[in-house]
């Protein structure tokens, strides 16, 4: 293939990342965040997986089989538990400013910046290697696609002239962007929002790559996973690949763990877990779609493998680059393409958020505390630094490049890509135990942590970094053969004679078991001071206290306009001015009254000049221009313990006052409703006496009438006893009604429930009421079908409901040409009944009120009541005792039809046998 | 009502069955050179655990009751708990 179509093709990739990446940052400037969508977050954690497992994986599998697959599931592992661990380090990230991993350990022990310091400098040397992997597998590639159509072995890299090596260029190339992203300019939380857009599309331009060429050569070349796998278990030489031999397994174990702290501790995965992390929810998403992201690209990692080794003779072509080999063996040019860019997006996404995590580590932990403090320099006194820090942080991505091309063009040719990767991986695996521990046991001290980093990083650098440049042949071999001056318990591969390991599985179990064991035991024999006393407590208790809790330990003074100065010189007037305004309006005060600053303020002002410059130099800074001092550690001690135990007494007492709002709220409901219940007894007495009075005065009235005048003639008199008679029929029903209504509602009616035919009933009560029909001369329909099923009902009281609604209907029923319909029907689960007339009908406002008590439609020309109004709320509550329903359809002037439903007798015996 | 709590608690029973399931003596049973529909039964075992791992990761995290999600943020980085009185007041406590 044409050099200039791949430089070309190269190029234009390149091009559309770098539109992406402005694209994301202009959005995130105009405040509308392009990368949003938790998606782009697990997208962009997907970084972890490099060159290396675009390349490395396939060649791992053709040697040892499985043994690729420890490096994914050891991060399945520890996303499966990052709802504790990684939110817990994003929270303390978040509240404490944290903008690398140098930060993280340096914070937490005290601030301490020789302990962030001794981070950013086993960061830079123990990620060269990474770095210069993926150099070698970009011009690997490169060389191995220039050949097309041949398959070759990619060219040795030390042959071709500097300038003309593509590796230096793809170099170059990568520091530039970083640059353009990743410094910007100075971001107190240094978030680079294009640079996470750009990478999460690198991600998916990887996928989709590997999962091309492996459906490709799986379903293209072979016929399947069955034909593939046939064919090569067939050939008999793969029991080995299928199979893990003794070695294997105890080498998983190591890979499996060095793998989980790998994806913690490793700068770039720091940066985009935790430093770019816009939302702490975006985790949850994190959590299952990052382990799916790493079961899609290793799904074909080991077809492609045993397809390789099939094809191809292991002597003629490198397993490590089986993926793009296959597809140029197979003549398919544009698929080989597709492969080259998939592993350039893998290297370039590597490299570029590495160095820039890098340069922030280099330039606030390494560069910064040596210029602060040298006074020649005069840093301390210029005006604006952020240009300054900038600079650093430039210069320090393009050195860390060629860093790594150095080591890619010393090294680099020794080893297969994952062996240099697992280097890497070894060290940054010594951040692990200060980490991890520092977040979950307050007890580690700055000096547990110093010494287990420094012997951890040294027996590294023994073990794995001096016996590689042994081999490379830059010191005598026989160091790593026979050990130094010939001491064969020193010998770097066989540390004290321990064997039954490969080097990197060797050197893992050496330099974590005496890291760990020399951080917890230093720890143990050493006491913490004020300030590393509180960073533990803070960083521990980060769910527990929320934020911080500092100010209570800071006691000092500032003017306000020293610390605006200061924290300006770092982060830029403007944004120094907008933090300060935000921090004035989130606590509702006006700086332009204050004057000298509180110790919340200095505070503050510290944080934020933490995420320009690390916890550590933002310490120095602050105390340059406040003075005050920490309060002793015997006070921290009392200080951090009485917060505890506030903090407890104030859980219980939030606990208790929870329970008290649940009981006032219920009692509070109760009130309401027995001040409703004794309303409505008022109500209901007041009516009552009114209805009752009625028919009282009227007898009383009509008797004294008849008292006073002995002389009345008889048919006068027969007429005033006749209305006395009826008035005190109507008294005695009114008082049988109000004694039913409250027998019923107190419940202590005795009913008859029973089965029976409904049909008999209907007829009884019109038959009861035939007598009025016949002389208002009204016409009565009944439909009642025969053989109705059975209800089950008090027989007595249904009875009562039909005869009452009868009579309300012969009662309002046009009184000319009154018609009355009677139906029965059997409809579901229950029985349906409605009694229909040609009265006047009920206005539409009362057809909701007519069931309550006392409420009577008055009749337009006769305002005298015609009934009690007690008929229809007895019969609703009879009805729903017996678990109907009661309604009025009604349009008025067109009559009204009540209707009522009670349940059948099946179907409550259904229900019972159901239940 | 579940308890609170019990979401994340299953979560890390998953990471109990991961680490066991991907041990090396869970691993020696299925460490025999078969195929088993035409995939070796080691891979077929790991992939399997592996995405099955994963799908109920998901199905457990999508459903945490709110009381375990993160309270919202107002204003990352500056503390929000309003400053104790420090200084000889606080006599006595603890």
């Amino acid at each position: 293939m044409a050099g200039w179509v791949v430089i070309l093709a190269s190029l234009a990739y390149l091009s559309l990342l770098f539109a992406i990446a402005y694209y994301g940052d202009r959005r995130a400037d105009q405040g509308r965040s392009l990368i949003k969508n938790p998606a782009f977050y697990a997208l962009s954690i997907a970084v972890y997986c490099t060159s290396w497992t675009f390349y490395g994986s396939v060649g791992r599998a053709a040697e040892s089989g499985a043994e690729f697959l420890p490096i994914y599931l050891g991060p399945t592992l520890v996303f499966l538990l990052g709802w504790f661990m990684l939110r817990k380090m994003i929270r303390i990230s978040k509240v404490n400013r944290i903008t690398s991993i140098a930060d993280f350990v340096g914070a937490r022990y005290g601030k301490s910046q020789m302990l962030a310091g001794l981070v950013t400098i086993i960061a830079v040397v123990g990620i060269l290697p990474y770095i210069s992997l993926q150099l070698k597998a970009v011009s690997q590639s490169f060389g191995v696609l220039l050949a097309y159509p041949e398959v070759v072995r990619p060219n040795a890299s030390g042959t071709s002239l500097l300038l003309l090596d593509e590796a230096l260029w793809v170099a170059l190339l990568m520091a530039m962007f970083s640059i353009l992203f990743g410094t910007r300019h100075i971001d107190a939380a240094e978030h680079h929002q294009g640079m996470v857009a750009a990478i999460a599309f690198e991600s998916i331009v990887k996928l989709v790559a590997f999962l091309a060429v492996g459906l490709f050569v799986t379903f293209g070349v072979f016929g399947g996973f069955g034909d593939l796998f046939g064919k090569a278990a067939a050939s008999g030489a793969f029991d080995k690949l299928f199979t893990m031999g003794t070695g294997g397994i105890s080498s998983w174990v190591m890979l499996t763990f060095l793998a989980m702290a790998a994806i913690v501790c490793l700068p770039r995965q720091f940066q985009v877990m935790v430093v770019e992390n816009l939302n702490e929810r975006d985790l949850k998403k994190a959590i299952w779609l990052f382990p799916a992201y790493l079961i899609a690209i290793n799904l074909f990692v080991l077809p492609i493998a045993v397809a390789g080794l099939l094809t191809f003779d292991a002597q003629t072509v490198t397993p490590d680059t089986f993926v793009l080999s296959l597809p140029i063996h197979e003549k398919q040019p544009w698929l080989a393409l597709l492969v080259f860019l998939g592993g350039l997006s893998a290297a370039t996404g590597m490299v570029i958020v590495e160095t820039i995590a890098l340069s922030t580590m280099v330039c606030n932990d390494l560069v910064m505390p040596v210029l602060l403090r040298s006074r020649w320099f005069g840093l301390s006194q210029r005006a604006d630094l952020t240009g300054a820090l900038l600079s650093i942080r430039r210069g320090t991505i393009v050195v860390i490049v060629l860093f790594g091309y150095l080591y890619y063009r010393l090294i680099g040719e020794t080893y297969a890509l994952v062996t240099i990767g697992l280097v890497s991986f070894v060290a940054a695996a010594q951040f692990a135990p200060a980490m991890i521990a520092g977040m979950f046991w307050k007890g580690g001290t700055r000096a547990g942590a110093f010494a287990g980093l420094l012997s951890g990083f040294a027996i590294w650098f023994y073990t794995l970094l001096l016996p590689s440049f042994a081999r490379s042949g830059w010191i005598p071999l026989d160091f790593v053969e026979s050990g130094p001056f010939g001491i064969e318990l020193l010998k770097p591969y066989n540390l004290l004679g321990l064997s039954g390991f490969d080097a990197i599985g060797h050197a893992t179990f050496w330099s974590l078991l005496v890291n760990a064991g020399i951080y917890v035991g230093v720890s143990m024999s050493t006491r913490q001071d004020a300030i590393e006393r509180i960073q533990a407590a803070q960083f521990v208790d980060v769910f527990r206290t929320g934020a911080a809790h500092e100010t209570v330990f800071w006691r000092g003074t500032a003017t306000l306009t020293e610390l605006r100065d200061l924290v300006a010189r770092f982060v830029g007037a403007e944004r120094a001015e907008q933090a300060f305004r935000d921090y004035a309006r989130a606590r509702g005060i006006d700086l332009g009254k204050t004057r000298d600053a509180d110790a919340d303020l200095i505070s503050f002002a510290e944080r934020v000049l933490a995420g320009a410059i690390g916890a550590a130099s933002a310490r120095v800074m602050v105390g340059s221009v406040a003075k005050g001092e920490m309060v002793g550690i015997e006070e921290v001690m009392r200080i951090l313990d009485e917060a505890s135990h506030i903090l407890q007494y104030s859980r219980q007492l939030e606990l208790k006052s929870q329970q008290l709002e649940a009981a006032t709220r219920d009692l509070r409901e109760a009130n309401l409703r027995l001040t409703e219940l004794d309303r409505l007894k008022d109500d209901f007495l007041s009516t009552v006496s009114h209805e009752l009075r009625t028919p009282l005065t009227s007898i009383r009235s009509f008797s004294e009438i008849l008292l006073d005048n002995p002389a009345l003639d008889s048919a006068q008199r027969a007429n005033f006893v006749g209305i006395i008679a009826r008035e005190a029929e109507r008294l005695t029903r009114l008082i049988n009604q109000l004694l039913d209504l409250a027998k019923l509602e107190a419940g202590r009616l005795e009913w008859q429930m029973s089965d029976f035919d409904p049909g008999p009933v209907v007829d009884d009560a019109v038959a009861a009421v035939h007598g009025l029909v016949v002389e208002r001369e009204i016409a009565l329909e009944s439909d009642v079908p025969v053989g109705l099923p059975f209800v089950r009902a008090d027989k007595d009281r249904l009875t009562q409901v039909v005869i009452n609604l009868l009579s309300n209907a012969v009662k309002f029923t046009d009184p000319e040409k009154g018609r009355i319909w009677v139906r029965a029907r059997a409809i579901g689960d229950y029985l349906e009944v409605s009694v229909r007339d040609n009265g006047p009908g009920i206005p539409t406002e009362w057809q909701d009120r007519i069931f309550e008590r006392f409420i009577q439609v008055k009749n337009r020309d006769d305002p005298k009541p015609m009934g009690t109004g007690l008929g229809l709320p007895i019969c609703k509550q009879i009805i729903e005792f017996f678990g109907g329903r009661i309604w009025v359809t009604s349009r008025p002037g067109q009559g009204a039809t009540f209707s009522f439903t009670v349940p059948l007798s099946r179907a409550i015996t259904r229900k019972l046998v159901a239940a | 009502m579940r308890r609170p709590g019990v979401g994340a608690e299953r979560l890390i029973g998953l990471f109990l069955i991961g680490a066991i399931g991907f041990s090396p003596p869970v691993l020696t049973l299925f460490n025999k050179p078969l195929l088993v529909a035409g995939i070796p039964l080691l891979y077929l075992y790991l992939f399997g655990l592996w995405i099955l791992l994963v799908v109920l990761a998901g199905l457990v995290i999508m459903q945490l009751v709110p009381a375990e999600e993160p309270p919202p943020r107002a204003d990352a980085g500056a503390p929000t708990i309003p400053a104790n009185e420090p200084g000889p007041a606080r006599e006595g406590g603890g």
